[in-house]
């Protein structure tokens, strides 16, 4: 009964594999993407997934075969010593090798374009800007008014001062009239974004699903994050009167549950990391979104109770 | 050799973690509230200098709680030493009448699993409890929901029977709110007497945070959760008042409760009465009478009552060297630092005016009713409130501070 191991093994790799192979009927699977960069994300997502797959079905093959093997021969007494063998060695050295740096040379285009400060979208009149601060266990956002997005449209030079966050003087960060949201990331279709992404705690990590950009928030540090929405999951509900996400323009209801879109935290950061969600609002069009700010920003100077 | 049974409980043993499984999602059946045992101590007796403060620059270290038992308060160098003889320690009173105590807490409260607020129909308390029910939307289902609810994404913080002690209470600064007084600090109600939260005021803690604090924002969850997760934290609430209050009286040291049966539906008619008579008494903010011209002038008044109300005695240098006191809870409070732009209880406008006007009873910030011998000067062009109000809203943005002409430096 030696043949038990190599059955569990061979089982084992078989439902992990199984797994896989039903994921995407049962939802376990990537959500669709919708920004501009996430198809060159997935595509890299996969050719991994493909490579890594290949190997671990030959390796893991390979092994089962000889516990097999192994298994339905009677005890050879002493082991063999073999003195190992060069050629096989060295192809096994050389391909994986070749096929890493292959990765590496593939996916440079991609993390450059999401990445690189060289590559963000320029803090001009068109780009959307937000500074977002993650402190435990929420998402605290504020938004430029709308009077001071008009105003970037005029003059560049201003949405450019206000992207150097990190040069400004401790208290000249906050500015009187910002619209503060928390939990909620509001942005429009078709146009870039550029997050200044704080911390005022711990580690967090700014992660949003279906976009595909994750990037960690560092204390002390103001990082920029760009991304952008190709489709949009946000109109206001004439009921409540409320945006709500989970709008679905086919259908032109509110309760796709595909079209509701985390922002999740994804750098352990104490007791409710788990819980740490915001979500993302994307809006059909620039002035929807100015719509909400500046709904937001009356909300948000109430004076009656 | 492994023989083949030793390789079955081998594989057995490895699957065995699975079947752990992820439990359900409410507290166990049999889990009961326990009775308090930390020390009751009266508000009034915590220690203050002449100020109305302490001399106490840092809270308490990470890792502590103040008035957690009863032989921490007596160490001589705990700096709550000095109220030790005055603290009354739950265990002193008679086993038979804790254990009384707390099945007719059971009785009207439920356990964790099961919480209710209900009265057996013989009580004098049956009718306000039946409107509670309904006003304050305490009745059973809502209740078991908020429990799950409160188990979920409260209990770590805010403690089992919301005594602010759970797990992760230690390590944050200020501490977490302990239900069990029945009042809290950020209210919209109007002044006089006993001071209960709007449903809302507890809404809108849920729904924004409180930022500078360690508790979140729960905006993510619908409606419906939320106004559960506030039923339950008012279910606490009432239980826990009616256990302290009964705690207290049946103390040996201090002992005004001779009838157990009596006072107990006195104490849960009489709580619940003002919790419901609480709601829609709103503290009246009259309507902002000032134009964007008349902002600049506005501010500068607001910051002339800021010198002439006395406002800087504990809101030392604007909030930024402000010195900690003890609160109700007997935890380790301090003034707010004006200059962060942080406001916990909530940054609108209307916010700010609540706190201005009506203060913060258990923290020790006085309301400012009485400025003028009765209500704050309101004649449609002037509002001596709102001017404050401006004035706070300017001061912590350098930009603002300069247009104005307020020095803080």
């Amino acid at each position: 009964m030696d043949k038990f191991w190599p059955l569990l093994f061979g089982f084992v790799i078989l439902f992990a594999l199984g797994m896989f192979i039903i994921a995407p009927a049962m939802g376990w699977w990537l959500p669709p993407y919708v920004s501009s960069f996430g198809g060159e994300v997935d595509n890299l997502f996969y050719v991994i997934l493909w490579v890594t797959a290949f190997f671990f079905v030959l390796t893991e093959g390979i092994l089962i075969y000889n516990l097999w093997r192994a298994a339905s021969r009677p005890h050879p007494g002493k082991a063999p010593f073999v003195h190992g063998n060069h050629k096989l060695e060295l192809a096994w050295t050389l391909v994986p090798a070749v096929l890493l740096v292959l990765l590496a040379v593939v996916q440079i285009n991609a993390w450059a374009a999401m990445k690189f400060q060289s590559r963000m979208p320029r803090p001009d009149g068109t780009t959307q800007q937000m500074i977002v601060s993650a402190r435990q266990w929420e998402w605290r956002v504020r938004y430029p008014t709308p009077s001071e997005m008009e105003a970037w449209t005029k003059d560049p030079k201003l949405a450019e001062a206000f992207s150097r966050i990190a040069d400004w003087p401790f208290e000249d960060v906050r500015q009187y009239d910002e619209v503060h949201v928390v939990n909620e990331v509001h942005c429009w279709k078709g146009n870039k974004v550029l997050v200044h992404l704080k911390t005022r705690d711990v580690l967090h990590s700014f992660f949003i699903p279906v976009v595909r950009i994750k990037q960690d928030a560092v204390p002390g540090k103001v990082i920029q994050v760009w991304f952008d929405s190709t489709e949009a999951n946000t109109k206001k509900n004439p009921k409540t009167g409320h945006w709500e996400d989970g709008y679905d323009p086919k259908k032109g209801t509110w309760e796709n549950q595909d079209r509701v879109w985390d922002l999740a935290c994804a750098e352990y950061c104490g007791t409710r990391h788990s819980m740490m969600k915001g979500r993302f609002y994307v809006h059909e069009t620039r002035e929807d979104f100015l719509e909400w700010l500046a709904k937001a920003k009356q909300d948000q100077e109430q004076r009656k109770p | 050799m492994m023989t083949f049974a030793r390789k079955l409980w081998m594989l057995l043993l490895a699957v065995l973690p699975l079947l752990a499984g992820c439990g359900g999602d409410t507290y166990p059946e049999s889990l009961r509230y326990p009775l308090r045992t930390d020390p009751i101590i009266n508000p009034l007796d915590l220690p203050r200098d002449e100020k109305g403060g302490t001399s106490l620059s840092v809270p308490d270290p990470p890792g502590t709680f103040p008035v957690m038992s009863m032989k921490q308060v007596r160490e001589p160098s705990y700096p709550l030493n000095i109220v030790a003889s005055k603290a009354l320690d739950p265990r002193d009173i008679p086993t038979g009448e804790r254990s009384t105590l707390q099945s007719k807490l059971e009785e009207v409260f439920g356990t964790p699993a099961n919480p209710k607020v209900a009265v057996p129909s013989g009580w004098e308390a049956s009718e306000v409890v039946g409107r509670a029910q309904t006003e304050l939307k305490l009745d059973a289902e809502t209740l078991a929901k908020g429990s799950r609810l409160y188990r979920l994404h409260c209990l770590h913080c805010h403690g089992l029977a919301g005594d602010g002690r759970g797990p992760t209470s230690f390590w944050v600064n200020p501490h977490p709110r302990d239900y069990r007084m029945g009042i809290y600090k950020f209210t919209s109600t109007a002044l006089g007497g006993i001071i209960r939260p709007q449903r809302a005021d507890l809404m809108r803690t849920l729904k924004t945070g409180i930022e500078g604090t360690a508790m979140p924002a729960f905006n993510v969850l619908p409606d419906d959760q939320l106004e559960a997760m506030v039923s339950y934290v008012i279910h606490l609430s009432l239980r826990g008042e009616v256990e302290l209050r009964m705690l207290s009286g049946l103390n040996p040291q201090n002992k005004t409760v001779n009838d157990i049966d009596e006072s107990f539906q006195t104490m849960v008619r009489a709580f619940t009465t003002q919790w419901l008579n609480a709601q829609g008494k709103i503290l009246a903010v009259p309507d902002y009478p000032y134009s964007d011209q008349q902002l600049e002038a506005s501010v500068k008044r607001g910051e002339a009552y800021w010198k002439e109300w006395q406002c800087y005695v504990c809101h030392k240098d604007f909030g930024r060297e402000a010195l900690f006191n003890y609160d109700f809870w007997g935890t380790l409070a301090r003034p707010a630092n004006m200059t962060n732009g942080y406001y916990r209880g909530g940054r609108r406008p209307v916010d700010l005016y609540w706190r201005v006007l009506g203060g913060i009873p258990p923290a020790g910030m006085p309301a400012n009713d009485n400025r003028l011998g009765g209500h704050p000067k309101v004649d449609g062009k002037n509002d001596q409130i709102w001017d404050v109000v401006n004035f706070l809203q300017v001061l912590p943005y350098r930009s603002m501070r300069e247009k104005y002409g307020i020095q803080i430096d």
